[in-house]
């Protein structure tokens, strides 16, 4: 087929002045560590979402208080600076994992750490 | 008196012969009948024939002859809508054979058939001396019983069981069955069937085999998944299970001396049953389980290797009542724009009533595993001039409409409804993680919930909807120095579907919102809210190209996110030429 594509071209940006709430701030979403009985499937394409994700998790803060520590922002930005191969891996990775299985690596117990689907660079 | 014996000799004499030769007439007569009705004699027009179909069928129920019962049972069995079926019932009755009591019983039990049918078949069993009601089974019911037409799982040719549930799917496990017309006829629901939905999907996600030649390594990533669901709502119950499975796999550098390796597998199934009460009130039961389990291996070619397993089993039960349901109605919606076609072309003979739509549903239902759509437009086609809905042969743009309209992905998964419900969940969660084996933050072990769940739909028209979901989850009982998080959440969009002149899809417009309040229980964690809004808009320019902006705001705990998207795929042309 004679086509070509523009690569999504995806901009998001933070614009608000750090927070410091602590731990893992933000809203959780209907599975964060409530097993499958919700049958959660929430779509999960981009860095973004995969990012979003993982604060709906508790495995991420929004706004981490440590400088320099793991936060949303600071997903997107590693996500964004994979590969477009191993990218779309680790966005797989985490539409795939359950919430309880991103948090075991990283989140509340280890916050400087990446979760292993983030780990794959 | 003797010269009437002698009269009545001659007569005998002379009219013998003349008997013989009708006989063997009839005789000839009667197998070109048969012939007829059984198929299209080649080089007859399909309108002349089914004329000269039903006059050979009213023949053959005059006949006397008994050859002819088994083919006007076929006739009966597959002929729900054409009067020849009418035709067929009648004949059938008039030759007084027995055999053909069955499947006049199941006729005058379907609910489905046309009452001019069901009274025709039990004209015909008076005839017979039979009773209408027979033996059969009737409407089918929960337990899988098929209906009287012996169209139950018995004969179902192969189908698993929840095609039983339908009361029997003909389709069973191969080809749709179809009429003389080479219509598929599809499932036969039973009565009660609201609405009936399958889904299966397997999706190779991504594979991708990439070269850094920066890094000089080799990144190879494959992702699989495969989904499966069903669901039927009936007017006292309704049951909806699925099962899935995925499994993903990234290979870094795996040829090289720093290597990583990561597997993710997870594989779940899920059940639902929900048993109505007059009013729309009911009880639910649910279950779930799920597998899942990833490997991360890490070696960083200087003798360091690492690796880090994760295993979760949930298996998890609730139960509870609400009220209300959401049903799937694409399939219905799809008929309305067929007619609204049909009416714009000035070629709609009648509209289309619920017999009608449901058996054009129930043939794309036997189609459903079709690749293309020739067979869906050709047979919807036949199935509107049978009924009389299309008027004449569809001209090119008329059929190039029906097409479009059989084609509308917009149209799949529509939903309409209302479904609130509260649950008490039970469950056991076993997670682990090695080589540490230490605890995760993630409940283990037993996890008692309340679950709300509550969900709105609303068809605005065949080209734009609204939806709406929310849920409100609490652990209960949570053991002592355990959290007991809370969080509640709801996300509602509204769609608006455009197309152009000849109904070729040309954008869509979505804007959503969102609403989320939670708390962790733990310390130093504070409530988090979340509140967002969305604005898309995608234009489809051509068959190769789109365009899609989408702006988005969140407020999330304090933090205001905005973000925009672009996402952009075209096609400057595609045309091929070849002199031979």
């Amino acid at each position: 087929m004679r086509s070509s594509y523009l690569a999504i071209l995806p901009i998001a940006f933070l614009a608000s002045a750090c927070d410091d709430t602590g731990g893992a701030s933000g809203a959780r979403g209907p599975c964060a560590s409530s097993g499958d009985i919700l049958a959660c499937d929430a779509p999960v394409e981009t860095a973004e979402d995969a990012c979003w994700r993982l604060v709906e998790c508790a495995v991420l803060p929004l706004d981490a208080a440590d400088e320099g520590g793991i936060d949303w922002g600071r997903c997107v930005n590693r996500l964004e600076s994979f590969d477009d191969g191993t990218r779309a891996a680790a966005i797989g990775c985490v539409a795939l994992s359950s919430c309880d299985a991103l948090a075991s690596r990283g989140g509340p117990i280890a916050p400087w750490e990446w979760p292993d689907c983030l780990e794959v660079d | 008196m003797r010269a009437h014996v002698l009269g009545a000799l001659v007569v005998v004499v002379a009219v013998a012969p003349a008997e013989v030769r009708e006989a063997r007439a009839q005789a000839a007569d009667v197998d070109a009948w048969l012939a007829l009705v059984q198929r299209q004699p080649a080089g007859m027009d399909r309108q002349t024939w089914k004329e000269k179909r039903r006059d050979a069928a009213r023949k053959l129920g005059a006949s006397g002859d008994r050859r002819a019962v088994p083919v006007l049972i076929e006739v009966v069995k597959v002929e729900t809508f054409d009067i020849i079926g009418e035709i067929a019932i009648d004949a059938l009755g008039q030759l007084g054979d027995p055999a053909a009591v069955p499947v006049l019983q199941d006729v005058a039990g379907d609910a489905s058939r046309d009452v001019t049918q069901r009274d025709a078949a039990r004209r015909a069993l008076a005839k017979l001396g039979a009773d209408a009601t027979g033996g059969g089974g009737g409407d089918g019911d929960a337990a899988g019983g098929g209906d009287a037409a012996g169209r139950g799982d018995a004969t179902g040719g192969g189908g698993d069981g929840a095609v039983g549930l339908l009361g029997g799917d003909p389709t069973g496990g191969g080809g749709a069955p179809a009429d003389p017309e080479g219509v598929p006829v599809g499932p036969s629901f039973a009565p009660d069937v609201l609405a009936a939905t399958e889904r299966l999907t397997f999706a190779l996600g991504s594979a991708s085999a990439a070269w850094d030649s920066v890094r000089e390594r080799l990144d190879v990533a494959l992702d699989v998944a495969g989904r499966y669901d069903r669901t039927l709502d009936r007017r006292h119950a309704a049951y909806r299970y699925g099962v899935d499975a995925a499994a993903l796999t990234a290979l870094v550098n795996p040829e090289g001396a720093a290597q990583q390796r990561l597997i993710v597998v997870s594989a779940g199934g899920h059940a639902e049953y929900r048993g109505y009460a007059r009013g729309g009130g009911y009880v639910v039961g649910r279950a779930a389980a799920r597998l899942e389990t990833s490997r991360l291996s890490t070696d960083d070619g200087m003798g360091n290797a690492n690796a880090d397993r994760w295993l979760g089993v949930d298996l998890q039960v609730a139960v509870g009542g609400g009220w209300g349901r959401v049903l799937d109605v694409g399939a219905r919606l799809r008929v309305e724009r067929l007619a609204r076609v049909l009416e714009a072309r000035r070629s709609l003979g009648r509209p289309i009533d619920d017999a009608v739509a449901g058996r054009l549903q129930r043939a794309w239902w036997a189609l459903r595993g079709e690749l293309g759509a020739h067979r869906r437009l050709t047979a919807t086609v036949a199935i509107l001039r049978e009924a009389g809905v299309l008027l004449g042969e569809p001209d090119a743009s008329t059929t190039y409409e029906l097409l479009e309209v059989l084609t509308d992905g917009a149209l799949d998964g529509r939903a309409r409804g209302v479904d609130v419900r509260l649950m008490l969940s039970e469950g056991y969660l076993h997670r682990s993680r090695s080589p540490e084996d230490e605890q995760t933050g993630a409940p283990d072990g037993r996890l008692e919930q309340v679950l709300l769940e509550a969900r709105f739909a609303r068809q605005l028209s065949d080209e734009s909807d609204a939806v709406a979901a929310g849920f409100a989850r609490y652990r209960a009982l949570a053991p002592d120095g355990q959290p007991a998080p809370w969080a509640i959440g709801a996300r509602g969009t509204w769609r608006r579907f455009v197309y152009g002149e000849h109904l070729d899809p040309t954008g869509a417009l979505e804007i959503g919102g969102s609403f989320g309040l939670s708390d962790d229980d733990l310390d130093g964690n504070a409530p988090g809210m979340l509140v967002g809004g969305e604005l898309g808009w995608t234009m489809i320019l051509s068959r190769a190209s789109s365009v899609r902006l989408a702006g988005t705001a969140t407020l999330a705990s304090g933090e205001l996110f905005l973000g925009v998207t672009a996402e952009a795929a075209y096609g400057l042309l595609d045309v091929a030429f070849a002199v031979k």
